[in-house]
């Protein structure tokens, strides 16, 4: 599918005649990407966050999500992955739950059904756009279209269902 | 705690952001908002509308949009929507540009008044301090104040209080020389002669006055800034055409390089690349013909050799991940203020407990499957990625 980057000219090669103070083309994702972590950060909502995981690879995040209070995620802590291709952000990112997350939505390799990560996507999105979605398809599954179909019909009976997620769940481990 | 400006002070400042403006001035932070793109999230480039639904962006980006996106539809409102329905959006254009010459002047000021206040309320009796006796005192809640309200009770308040206290003229964006505010506009205008900044005490008064199209205004208002008309001034030769589309599928090999030899592209690489850089050079062609500023061919070929570059590093950081290579080799290189700003950032976000810290990476690797690596052509392709991942 993608294209075999070894029959490209060297890739590294800086021409002669490219200015070393030209930035990036309009559009850069490196740019977007500048915006939308200072976004996030300025932004300040409650129970999300994200972050490059290294300083040498923007192209990829962590983030968090808090389950919100009322649901059955109530105090839950998941930790998700972000990675954002190059033609970002015309291309939705690639998100997956790394804390296992019983949901009728997410199947057990953290692999996530949510439509503006698939045919609904915009360009206008943004990482807080994609943690504010996840945040609330916690406590409003899509049961129509479900990857954990045990989840999915367990949906209705909160209390056991609640019992199962506790099961799944592991606290993000604190390092250090 | 606040990250602009902490940005801002360590000169990674092309990254903007409407908060880079202080809390107190939401309007201003409002109007910063309104002149950025949707899709970029960067102030308006060569900004156009479409005919079909009136949404504006940066030219290049509506058209990435249509031509990256599954379907052709308008990336704010899903509006269904073709690359013949893309206008130049003049108007727009003119305001954004009359904008970034004025933030960083409007910026200044915002931020001066913001710490002036913050001092002021900060010391009861400061010996610069002349009494002001129908000063209104707000505090600093930490929310949004509505200026627009502000300014009715106290704009003339305002004026008296930076005719004494500001002594700070205003900075060029283009030289960085001192300039007075009264003199930006002739400034810019003349090319960026050598400024003398004169002991004006009325000139604090004039900078709000420009601000808030008072007399010292007018001019600028008026169009000063707009001289830069006779670069404008393209009527001696007809406006080139923008480049049809093409359906590389219905062309042989050769003609597909024949394409590319029209347009004096490289011609390395495979079939696919050929027809990729090809498409890419059409939209980026197209989109410059949008803008009032356009840039050179030469240039636009080098952001072309710089688009496949930053592409090509993806993949191949893709295979090293698959491979689950480590990534450390990554290139720094053209991303050094980004490292910047994500220890800026860093900083910032400490003792914030929402805030995942570096040591969350120590953790265990994250491993993607091949399969994940794609992006969802379809609904159902993504679909079934799901599925069979690992
Ligand atoms: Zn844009
Ligand atoms: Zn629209
Ligand atoms: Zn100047």
């Amino acid at each position: 599918m993608h294209t075999n980057p070894t029959s490209l000219r060297e890739p590294n090669s800086k021409s002669a005649q490219e200015p070393a103070s030209s930035r990036p083309a309009a559009g850069s994702v490196t740019k977007r990407l500048g915006n939308e972590l200072m976004g996030l950060m300025m932004s300040g909502s409650p129970g999300i966050s994200a972050f490059p995981k290294t300083d040498a690879n923007l192209f990829d995040w962590v983030g968090t999500i808090e389950g919100v209070a009322g649901t059955v995620y109530d105090n839950l802590k998941y930790k998700i992955s972000i990675h954002f291709p190059s033609n970002y952000p015309f291309v939705a990112p690639v998100i997956r739950f790394e804390t296992p997350c019983y949901h009728p939505n997410v199947d057990l390799h953290g692999n996530i059904c949510l439509d503006i990560l698939k045919d609904k996507w915009s360009a206008v999105y943004s990482v807080t756009t994609i943690l504010l979605s996840l945040q609330s398809l916690l406590g409003e599954p899509n049961n129509d279209s479900p990857l954990n179909t045990e989840a999915a019909d367990l949906w209705n009976n909160q209390e056991e269902f609640k019992e199962q997620v506790l099961r799944h769940y592991q606290p993000i481990a604190t390092d250090d | 705690m606040d990250l602009a400006l902490a940005l801002a002070a360590t000169g990674a400042d092309d990254v903007s952001d409407p908060s880079d403006f202080p809390e107190s001035f939401g309007i201003l932070r409002t109007l910063d908002r309104t002149l950025r793109c949707p899709i970029c999230k960067d102030l308006f480039n060569a900004p156009v509308l479409l005919g079909t639904c009136g949404h504006s962006f940066c030219s290049l980006c509506i058209r990435e949009a249509l031509k990256e996106g599954e379907k052709k539809e308008c990336s704010a409102c899903r509006v269904p929507t073709q690359e013949s329905s893309i206008k130049k959006n003049i108007v727009l254009e003119e305001s954004v540009e009359a904008y970034k010459t004025a933030r960083s002047t409007v910026l200044a000021l915002a931020n001066d008044t913001a710490s002036r206040k913050r001092r002021r309320e900060d010391s009861t009796n400061g010996a610069d301090l002349t009494p002001r006796p129908k000063r209104v005192k707000r505090e600093s809640s930490g929310q949004d104040v509505d200026l627009g309200d502000e300014r009715l009770e106290e704009s003339e308040d305002s004026e008296v209080e930076i005719i004494e206290n500001s002594k700070a003229p205003v900075d060029c964006p283009i030289c960085d020389q001192k300039v007075p505010a009264t003199r930006i506009n002739a400034h810019l205008d003349e090319g960026c002669p050598h400024e003398s900044v004169p002991e004006d005490k009325g000139k604090g008064k004039a900078q709000w006055a420009i601000l808030l199209g008072g007399p010292g205004g007018k001019k600028g208002a008026k169009g000063g800034r707009r001289g830069s008309g006779r670069e404008r001034d393209r009527s001696s030769s007809p406006p080139p055409r923008p480049l049809a589309k093409v359906s590389y599928h219905t062309l042989s090999n050769k003609q597909v390089r024949g394409l590319l030899q029209d347009q004096c592209l490289s011609e390395s690489g495979d079939r696919k690349q050929w027809e990729q850089r090809h498409a890419q050079w059409i939209t980026v062609y197209n989109a410059n013909l949008d803008s009032s500023k356009p840039k050179s061919v030469d240039q636009l070929r080098r952001d072309l050799e710089r688009w496949e570059r930053l592409k090509a590093r993806d993949e191949k950081e893709k295979e090293a991940r698959v491979s689950r290579v480590d990534a450390k080799g990554y290139e720094k290189s053209q991303d050094e203020h980004f490292a910047k700003l994500i220890a800026q950032a860093r900083a910032s976000a400490k003792g914030n407990p929402n805030t995942i810290r570096q040591g969350a990476s120590s953790e265990k690797p994250i491993e993607i499957s091949s399969d994940l690596e794609m992006e969802p052509e379809s609904g159902e392709a993504a679909q079934a990625t799901v599925h069979i991942a690992l």
